[in-house]
């Protein structure tokens, strides 16, 4: 009995301990495991939210009397997939995906109903991710047998230092864009309709001056909505 | 055989007897130990549980208020039928339950509990004939709310 004194206190310490961690423990466990899936989800919330701020799709539309054809070019980070395009408020489910930096055309969607005189179209369309694109043609509205879109383009591609590009009517000299650019890369000129422009590059170094392209493009409305401009 | 009955040797029983009540002492208070300890055991693991299944359902209501992602995609008023139509896309991983509200020159309209499904668009017609025909450019304010208490607000004018 002298020998075993103090058993029964290591003994009740160890039986209190195994208490302890055989109900508090699974429930640390169960807490940690909760805390994990909460992080996890929280990154993959923000993850989805970031991938659908990189998401940057351009659609142009080409209609025809009884339907239209949508070209879009992905210029995010990201693959996007497409999976409604909408006609005013129509809506028609399409699956398309487009990959950085891509450029794919639709296949064509008949109109809802054949277009009125002076009807008005709105054509966008949706991601996967939850963006919805405009076109960047604007509203199309029909008349007279044909289409009229509010916004043409003119595609600079011409990059350099100390640049101007100026873009003007080729009838009455209105300027629709003019800028210098100390560091030019590729310019989206907008212009509110087809026809034929004047387009001018120029390159200054010190106090010289270079022209590196000086024509006249012309938008061919339908089909064309741009027009592209490759400077030697 | 007359004579005297020969004392009964109680001393030898009490001898025989003495370790008796030590070892029934030992099972004793091991029975009261035991059942001591098994009940606070008892009452840990079922405090422990019930904290830690609370605590898990309160994680997972938090993680569906984060991950719900939805958006009013598109929204039409119809002259014709007086409805005004709002179609929200649920692109998160969850179903949400949402409840809509329009207000047109300062009259609200509901449509309550609304369940769209995860990667599904939902249409939502709200009927607003008790208005005179809106005319264009009328502004509709709308405001869709999750059970989750997440919204978004979208400002439409009729064409």
């Amino acid at each position: 009995m002298y020998d075993r004194k103090g058993i029964s206190s290591i003994l009740g310490t160890l039986v209190f301990i195994a208490i302890l961690f055989s109900a508090v423990m699974p429930m640390f466990l169960m807490m940690r495991q909760a805390d994990v899936y909460y992080e996890q989800a929280k990154l993959d919330a923000s993850r989805l939210d970031e991938e659908k701020e990189l998401e940057d799709l351009q659609i142009y539309v080409a209609p025809s009397s009884e339907d239209y054809t949508l070209t879009v070019v992905n210029n995010g980070e990201v693959p996007v997939t497409i999976i409604r395009v909408w006609e005013n408020a129509k809506n028609n489910s399409v699956s398309t995906t487009i990959l950085s930096q891509e450029e794919t055309e639709l296949d064509p969607i008949v109109f809802s109903h054949e277009p009125t005189e002076n009807e008005t179209f709105e054509i966008s369309l949706t991601t996967e991710r939850g963006n919805t694109f405009l076109n960047e043609n604007g509203i199309m509205t029909y008349g007279d047998g044909q289409w009229m879109l509010e916004k043409f383009y003119i595609y600079i591609h011409a990059g350099g230092l100390f640049m101007r590009v100026l873009v003007t009517n080729e009838f009455d000299n209105i300027t629709y864009f003019d800028e210098w650019d100390t560091i030019g890369v590729g310019y989206q000129v907008e212009v509110p309709s087809d026809g034929t422009y004047h387009v001018v590059i120029e390159k200054k170094f010190l106090i010289w001056t270079t022209t590196v392209y000086d024509d006249f493009v012309t938008i061919d409305w339908p089909p064309d909505t741009s027009v592209d401009v490759y400077p030697k | 055989m007359g004579g005297i009955e020969p004392e009964p040797r109680r001393g030898f029983n009490l001898i025989k007897r003495k370790a008796l009540s030590p070892v029934i002492a030992s099972v004793i208070l091991s029975g009261m130990v035991l059942a001591i300890g098994g009940m606070v055991w008892s009452y840990s693991y079922g405090a422990a549980s019930t904290m830690a299944n609370d605590y898990a359902d309160e994680t997972i209501d938090m993680v569906h208020t984060i991950i719900e992602r939805f958006n009013i995609e598109k929204v039409y008023y119809n002259s014709s039928t007086e409805l005004v139509t709002i179609w929200v896309y649920n692109y998160g991983s969850i179903e949400i339950t949402a409840d809509t509200t329009i207000k047109i020159n300062e009259t609200s309209y509901n449509e309550l509990e609304y369940h769209i499904s995860s990667k599904e668009l939902g249409k939502i017609e709200i009927d607003v004939s008790d208005e005179p025909i809106l005319p264009t450019n009328q502004e509709i304010t709308i405001r869709v709310t999750t059970e989750k208490s997440n919204s978004e607000y979208e400002t439409y004018y009729v064409r």
